[in-house]
Order: structure tokens, then C-alpha cells, then sequence
């Protein structure tokens, strides 16, 4: 027995409110890296035999720029959503559900903000 | 706690492996091993933003018998839950339900998973020209 509300137990455990919007947007980041991925492994294969110069240079087009940097986001966003369900299978709600996820959280959010300023860095040939 | 006689998730211990159970495991795992491949990922960004010595480096590292290694359980780990993740796609549509069609449809995944590796890896070492 615990003189906490059952609501107050239950909060920060699960995907009380916002669940629907977490699955929607794991399906929505899923079909964006559909093609994204098609034409990342497509440009790398191409890309087998270049060195530094070649592959910095296909990244300054714009439009290569521009689909990387969807890319990167659309990963980290979907590799978070993705993380955060597994923690909260495997981890017990006894210790700090809500720790081990903003950890999480936080190294996904840090790479994708590396990744767009490395990727924006190549494209502005800095 | 209030026990009703709700459905039960299977009990590890004593659970049959099947192909169904085995495949929707192995799309966690690689979505997992691929969460840790954003890593070399973001290495590979962050080498390319640095410079020719950094990204040489980085070359260097992703052409040794450990990047190798890793790159192919990537590459395998992309196709497998690229091709799994379209059929979660499916079945988020409500289609491909009937248990002939899910065995099928698991089948088909896992040999596409194959046949992509092979491609991504084929094509990538017979334009550079062998596997050095
Ligand atoms: C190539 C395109 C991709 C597609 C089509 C895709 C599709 C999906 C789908 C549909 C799910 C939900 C599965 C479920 O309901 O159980 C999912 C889960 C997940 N994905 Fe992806 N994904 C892709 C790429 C990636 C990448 C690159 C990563 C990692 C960086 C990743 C990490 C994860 C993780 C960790 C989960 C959670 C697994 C689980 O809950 O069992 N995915 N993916």
C-alpha cells in the first residue's frame, strides 16, 4: 500500500498521453527513411572508390547536403523514438525509468546536432 | 494489484522459438546494433567535416578487418530491418494478417535481407576492383 494516488505511480512509466503521437511518429520517421536510405547506400556504393575530395565535393550540392541533413535528423529522431520503447521494456520501473531515457535522449539529440553542423560544415566547403 | 484473467506475453523460459517470434526479435536487435552504428556514422560526418588526414583516418579504420566486420553486420542490420520495417508498415495497414501470409511475407524478408547485402558489398568491391 502506498499512500501515493495511482496516477502519481504510474507517471514518467509508460506512454501515458503522449503514446499515440510516439507510435505516429515512429511509423512517419520509418516511410521518411525509406528513400532517404535508398539513396544514402546508393551514394555510398557510388561513392566506394573516392577519396576525401570526391565525396566532400558530392556533399556540397545542395541537394545532397539537404537530403543528408534530413537524413541525420530523421535517424537520431527515429533511433530515439525506437531506444525509449526497448528502456521501457527491458528496464525496471522501480529505478529511474525517466533517468536511463533522458540519457538516451540526450546522446541522440548531441549526435544529430553533430551531424548537422559537420554535414552544413562540408556543404559551405569550410 | 488486481489479477484478471488477462492474455499473458509469452514466458522466455518456456516459449517455443518460431520463425514469427524469432524475426520480430531480430528487428529489435538490429534496431538496436544500428542505434550503435549512428556512432561510426556520426565518426564518419565529423571526419569529413575535419579534413583529407582525419578522413584518411577514418577510411583507414572503416578498411580494416574490424571496420569490415562491422560494416557488413551494418549493412546486413539496414537491409534486414529496412525490409522488416516495411512489412510493419503493412501490417500497420491492417494487411498481410493470415498466418500463411506472415510466414511468407518473414521468408521473403529474410532472403531480400541476403540478396541486399550481397548486392551493397558485390557492387561496392568489384568497383574498386577486388576485395582490397
Ligand atoms: C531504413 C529505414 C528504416 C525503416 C523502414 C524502419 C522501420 C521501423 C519500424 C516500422 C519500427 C517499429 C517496429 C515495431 O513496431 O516494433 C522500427 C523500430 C525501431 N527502429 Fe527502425 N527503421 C529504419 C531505420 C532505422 C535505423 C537506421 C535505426 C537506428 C539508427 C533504427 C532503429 C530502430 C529502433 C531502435 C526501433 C525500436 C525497436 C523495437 O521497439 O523493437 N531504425 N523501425
Amino acid at each position: 500500500m502506498s499512500l501515493r494516488t495511482p496516477l502519481a505511480q504510474v507517471r514518467g512509466h509508460g506512454s501515458a498521453r503522449q503514446g499515440a503521437h510516439h507510435w505516429w511518429m515512429q511509423r512517419i520517421t520509418a516511410v521518411m527513411l525509406i528513400p532517404l536510405f535508398i539513396g544514402f547506400v546508393g551514394t555510398m556504393v557510388a561513392l566506394a572508390t573516392g577519396g576525401y575530395a570526391e565525396t566532400a565535393a558530392f556533399i556540397r550540392s545542395p541537394i545532397a547536403a539537404g537530403a543528408l541533413l534530413v537524413l541525420v535528423v530523421t535517424i537520431f529522431y527515429h533511433a530515439a523514438l525506437g531506444l525509449q520503447v526497448v528502456i521501457e521494456d527491458y528496464t525496471s520501473a522501480d529505478k529511474c525509468h525517466a533517468c536511463t531515457i533522458v540519457t538516451m535522449r540526450f546522446i541522440m539529440f548531441l549526435l544529430a546536432a553533430i551531424s548537422v553542423v559537420a554535414v552544413i560544415k562540408v556543404a559551405v566547403g569550410g | 494489484m488486481v489479477t484478471m484473467n488477462r492474455p499473458l506475453s509469452p514466458h522466455i523460459q518456456i516459449y517455443r522459438k518460431q520463425i514469427t517470434s524469432s524475426l520480430s526479435i531480430l528487428h529489435r536487435a538490429t534496431g538496436v546494433f544500428l542505434s550503435l552504428g549512428a556512432f561510426a556514422f556520426v565518426y564518419w560526418l565529423w571526419a569529413l567535416a575535419t579534413g583529407p588526414e582525419a578522413y584518411a583516418s577514418a577510411q583507414a579504420f572503416f578498411s580494416s578487418i574490424i571496420g569490415r566486420v562491422l560494416l557488413l553486420g551494418w549493412v546486413f542490420s539496414l537491409a534486414y530491418h529496412f525490409s522488416n520495417g516495411i512489412r510493419h508498415l503493412f501490417w500497420d495497414s491492417g494487411k498481410g494478417f493470415q498466418i500463411e501470409t506472415v510466414y511468407a511475407s518473414g521468408k521473403a524478408v529474410l532472403a531480400i535481407s541476403v540478396l541486399l547485402t550481397i548486392l551493397v558489398f558485390g557492387v561496392a568491391y568489384a568497383m574498386r576492383g577486388g576485395v582490397v
